[in-house]
This record gives C-alpha cells, sequence and structure tokens, in this order.
C-alpha cells in the first residue's frame, strides 16, 4: 500500500509543480541559474567518462572481434552504435542520477528541514512549482545536449584508443563510425534521454520534498533518490526500447 | 481576527492537540507558552496550514482556512508574515536579495524602488551594511532580524494579519504593527523585545 500512496503523492506534486508560475520573469532566472548549476557543471565529468568509456568499449571491440572474417571497420561500427543507443543515454543519466539526482534531493531536502519551504509557502508562492520545475526544465533541456557530447568524445576516445591498440587504423576506424548509420538511432536516444531527464529531475525532486526530520533524513532521502531513479531509468529503458523498436 | 475550534492534531497516534480552542483578536499581542516539546509550532504551523489537522475549524475573519482551496490559501498567506525558529533565510540568495525576495514575486516596483524598501525594511531591524552578505556569514540573532524584514517586506505598516513566530522569539508587535504576533516562551529576549519596543 505504501507503494501506492508513494506514487499517488509523487503525482500529486508534479500537480502543483505544473501549476501557473506567479511570476514568469523570476522562474527564467532560475532556470538559468539551474541550467548553469545542473548542466553546464556536469559537462567536464560527462566528457571525461565518455572519452575513457569510448576507449574502453573499442578496445574490447577491438581484442574481440580479432578474426579475419570479421572487417575491422566494425569495430568502429560497434562503438558508434553502443554509445548512440545506451552508453550515452542509458548508463549516462545513471551517472547523472548520481550527480545531479543527489543535488537535487539533498538542496531541496535541507530547504525543507530548515523551514525554507515552509517560508515560501508562507509567502503565497507555489514552492513546489518554484523550486522543482526550474530543475525539470533545465535537466529535460540539458539532457539532449549532454548526451550529443558524450557520443562525440566517445567517439573521439575510440579514436584515440582504436589505433593505439595497432589492430584498427584511424582511416578504418572513421570508416566503420560512417558506415550503416541508422539516423532513428539518435531520434530514439534523445526520447529516452528526454524521459531519462524528468525522472532525473522529478524522482529526486520528491524524495527531497518530502523529508521529515534532520541532516540524517536529507542524507537518506539522497540515497534514496538515486536508487529510485536509477531503477526506474533502467524500467523506463526497458519499456522505450520495447516501444520504440518494435 | 483568528478563531480556532476545537483542533486536534496526532502524529504516528501519539496526540499532540487536543481539543484546542482560543480566540486571537486583533490588535493583542498573544504568547502561547509551553513545554519544550508541548505542540506550540505545531500549533502555530496547523493555524497558518502548514500542518493539516485532523479535526476542527480555523477561522480568519470567519473564513475556514481548512475549506480553502490552494488558490485562496495562497493569497490568505499573501496577508501573513511569519518568523521561523532559524530564520528561514534562503541560502543561496544574500542578505538583501532575501528581504527583495517577496517584492519580486508580488510587485511591480522598480528596483530602485525595491532596493530603497529594502533598506527601509532593514533599517527598522537595525541592520545596516550587511546587505550582501550571505545567511551563512551572519549570525544568528542577525538571521532571525532579516527574517522579520522579510516578513514586513509587503506589509511594513502592519495593514494586514501579521503571525509571529513559534517556538522562539517572536518578534513583538511594533507600534505600526498593530496585528496579531504569537509568541512561545517567556524569555528573557521577548522581555527585551517588549520593553524596547514599549519605549519607542
Amino acid at each position: 500500500m505504501k507503494v501506492f500512496s508513494e506514487i499517488g503523492s509523487y503525482f500529486l506534486l508534479m500537480y502543483r509543480v505544473f501549476s501557473r508560475p506567479e511570476k514568469s520573469r523570476i522562474y527564467w532566472r532560475q532556470l538559468l541559474l539551474e541550467i548553469e548549476k545542473l548542466g553546464i557543471h556536469s559537462l567536464g565529468i560527462v566528457a571525461i567518462i565518455s572519452v575513457f568509456m569510448g576507449g574502453i568499449i573499442t578496445l574490447q571491440l577491438t581484442y574481440n572481434m580479432s578474426n579475419p572474417l570479421m572487417p575491422t571497420y566494425l569495430v568502429g561500427l560497434g562503438n558508434r552504435d553502443t554509445l548512440i543507443l545506451e552508453f550515452s543515454c542509458t548508463v549516462l543519466s545513471l551517472m547523472l542520477a548520481g550527480k545531479v539526482g543527489s543535488n537535487i534531493a539533498s538542496e531541496i531536502g535541507s530547504m525543507r528541514v530548515t523551514e525554507q519551504i515552509d517560508s515560501l509557502e508562507l509567502m503565497g508562492v507555489n514552492s513546489a512549482s518554484f523550486l522543482i520545475l526550474p530543475k525539470i526544465i533545465a535537466v529535460v533541456f540539458i539532457s539532449p545536449i549532454l548526451f550529443i557530447l558524450s557520443v562525440f568524445c566517445g567517439i573521439i576516445g575510440g579514436l584515440i584508443a582504436g589505433p593505439l591498440s595497432g589492430i584498427v587504423t584511424v582511416a578504418t576506424y572513421m570508416g566503420g563510425i560512417r558506415t550503416m548509420f541508422v539516423p532513428f538511432f539518435v531520434t530514439f536516444s534523445i526520447i529516452k534521454t528526454l524521459v531519462f531527464g524528468f525522472l532525473i529531475a522529478t524522482v529526486p525532486a520528491y524524495q527531497g520534498y518530502n523529508v521529515q526530520g534532520g541532516a540524517l533524513e536529507v542524507g537518506r532521502a539522497s540515497t534514496r533518490s538515486v536508487v529510485n531513479t536509477s531503477i526506474l531509468i533502467l524500467l523506463a529503458d526497458l519499456i522505450l526500447t520495447q516501444l520504440l523498436f518494435k | 481576527m483568528i478563531e480556532i475550534r476545537n483542533i486536534k492534531k496526532s502524529f504516528e497516534e501519539r496526540p499532540i492537540l487536543k481539543d484546542i480552542s482560543t480566540l486571537f483578536e486583533k490588535g493583542k499581542t498573544n504568547l502561547i507558552i509551553g513545554q519544550s516539546g508541548s505542540g506550540k509550532t505545531v500549533l502555530l504551523k496547523s493555524i497558518v496550514r502548514l500542518i493539516e489537522v485532523d479535526e476542527g475549524e480555523i477561522l480568519f475573519d470567519g473564513r475556514d482556512i481548512r475549506k480553502m482551496n490552494f488558490k485562496d490559501i495562497k493569497l490568505l498567506r499573501q496577508e501573513m508574515g511569519m518568523v521561523f525558529q532559524g530564520g528561514a533565510l534562503f541560502d543561496s540568495l544574500n542578505v538583501e536579495e532575501n528581504v527583495q525576495f517577496p517584492m519580486d514575486m508580488f510587485t511591480t516596483m522598480t528596483t530602485a524602488e525595491k532596493s530603497k524598501h529594502v533598506d527601509f525594511c532593514l533599517d527598522r531591524v537595525n541592520i545596516k551594511g550587511a546587505h550582501h552578505l550571505y545567511p551563512s556569514e551572519i549570525s544568528g540573532g542577525m538571521r532571525k532580524r532579516v527574517a522579520i524584514a522579510r516578513a514586513i517586506a509587503l506589509n511594513p505598516e502592519g495593514e494586514k494579519g501579521w503571525v509571529g513566530n513559534s517556538t522562539q522569539v517572536l518578534f513583538t508587535r511594533n507600534k505600526k504593527l498593530n496585528e496579531f504576533v504569537f509568541a512561545s516562551p517567556l524569555s528573557k529576549r521577548i522581555r527585551d523585545l517588549k520593553q524596547r519596543e514599549d519605549d519607542e
């Protein structure tokens, strides 16, 4: 029963979040701050992880496909499609659920326990909308950009690691990158990142908004938000893959 | 006038508010006094519906806040001011921005007007030269005074309702803030504040 109660509370919170803002100019300012805090500040970690993952995927493909019957350009192709289809959207979203999700849950949770949210409510401000809506828009907006950056960096990582292995050349790798490109894969992954972005913003926000107690509970809410968001991302991945590839 | 009729509130089967009825009349200073953990904060938060009570009526000039929808509650709350125990200042905003926040949200004042009004409000609580400091950079007492300045920002002359803080000092009435103020323990600080106010 508790699960249904939580789901109900989540949707009630979302109803409040998506109500009409009191003053759109203030929300706009908040949105820009959130884009900077949640998005721009994630660019570095996304780029670093993607370069390494692209390199590792390429090396794994290179060593596991060293068969004379298999053309070596498949290494580039495999790296590209792995990045586009799963790594740069799903795995990256799992990583963002940790970085961005815990940030959102702890920030809103701290505001709850220090009565800042009550203070907003007392002023007549819709605290749910004021605090959560800019975060949702920021994360949903920035997620596809991070996805594209991640694919690009992953391919660069492969380009560095592949030729270093001595099995695949730069020209062959690049040839593989350009072979059998399916534009729908990108569309599919962008749809996924939008859904994942929504989950990354809303689930931790829900956990933080409903914190009761003190610092310990804020920590627990932060942990819970990362776990729940990760599970929901994987569940959404399964459902979207089934729906969109049917 | 705020009238409370037979309100009850329990947390996990533990009754906190047991059939409380009282009347807070306009223009009178009211103190809510009690032991730590006796439910003063719960009562105050219940009055403004930050906590939902289990039973009873809470009437603001005859309007039952428990029967109001979200929109009406928002409008009613804009007539209130409340200072929380720790001040509840927004960590991400400096002193000036904290006091200016209600004006940003609910007025069409120009930047110059808001700035002047912020100075006025901060001056009333005797805060000088701290406009650009963040809550973490000022003392607890100053935080509380900034919170008072923020609470009166939309209503500096006290034409509208005014509710104070629960468990610690609550700002008492200024001679111009002729509305309700609730406070809790009979601390020395309350007496000092009242004394200061009376002296004014």
